[in-house]
């Protein structure tokens, strides 16, 4: 049987003892891998090294994958391209100084309140809402006010009603919930 | 519009780094523990045998003939300590252990960047 038939997974073990076949799962997602980053960063340069970085991170923790009902190779690779989306998304953003938006689809519509699978994690609208939805109100509320619409300190702590020592607390407090949400789903 | 895709440059930067993380995983372990192993083989070997004279006596069955020459070195082996003889195997299995990792890396990579 020919290696470019069988299932993703099947894939990445064989990879994981011959570093030739990772090529197969390369050709396949980088299309549609860069196309996502895109719509996060915007910027060619910047989404291939997103897309780098998350076929090194898939090869490193790809040991750790495992294949249960309900969790799909497609999710947990696009997990891993949103995770580093996000992240240099957010180190844009602090090098630059300068308003980096993600594409509306990411953020514009209404979060999805339903327990979503995982398989459908893999559109990045849905992976970031179904974080935020998942965390306590006022810490959704500052990280999208913050990361989302790009908002000042400022002008989220005349929004919430809040000194700015506890806009850095909650924002840091919702940072590390994102991320241990995200590692979760 | 166009697909978008990622240049020949940076998927063999991807994998490339792969491939190290795959060499410094599988690779790098077994040979360094075989090295080691080499290493104390090689010792025990040169504490136990005067090397010098091996090769001085092998020269001189190896100028008689070839026959003489194989006997030489079944004699010399089979005459020596039973460590020595161990020193010895270990020493060739290890060896040909390493070059068959070697060759498995550089087969490895140009799998990965045969295009």
């Amino acid at each position: 049987m020919d290696d470019k038939q069988l299932p993703d997974e099947e894939v990445l073990k064989l990879a994981l003892k011959d570093p030739s076949k990772f090529s197969i799962l390369v050709e396949k997602y980088q299309a549609p891998f860069l196309r996502k980053a895109l719509g996060v960063v915007r910027s060619q340069p910047e989404a291939e090294d997103i897309v780098q970085e998350t076929f090194v991170k898939m090869y490193k923790y790809g040991k750790n994958f495992k294949k249960e009902s309900g969790i799909e190779f497609k999710s947990w690779a696009y997990k891993i391209l949103m995770n580093t989306s996000f992240t240099h998304y957010q180190d844009l953003k602090k090098k630059s100084g300068q308003t980096e938006y993600l594409d509306p689809v990411l953020y514009d519509e209404m979060p999805n309140t339903h327990g979503s699978s995982l398989a459908d994690i893999h559109d990045a609208k849905t992976a970031v809402n179904s974080v935020i939805t998942k965390m306590p109100e006022h810490l959704a509320r500052v990280l999208k006010l913050y990361y989302l619409e790009d908002k000042s300190y400022n002008d989220i702590c005349k929004l919430e009603k809040i000194t700015i020592t506890t806009l850095k607390m909650r924002l840091f407090r919702a940072k590390r919930l994102f991320q241990k949400i995200s590692t979760e789903v | 519009m166009p697909t978008p895709t990622l240049n020949e440059f940076f998927k063999n930067r991807v994998l490339w780094k792969v491939y190290a993380i795959w060499f410094m995983r599988r690779i790098v372990p077994l040979i360094v523990a075989q090295i080691v192993i080499l290493l104390i083989a090689l010792r025990i070997f040169a504490n136990k045998v005067f090397v010098g004279k091996v090769l001085e006596n092998a020269t001189g069955a190896a100028d008689s003939n070839l026959w003489e020459f194989i006997k030489y070195i079944f004699t010399a082996f089979f005459g020596t300590h039973t460590l020595v003889q161990i020193a010895i195997l270990l020493g060739l299995g290890i060896s040909s252990l390493i070059l068959r990792d070697f060759g498995r890396a550089l087969i490895a990579y140009l799998n990965t960047f045969r295009r």
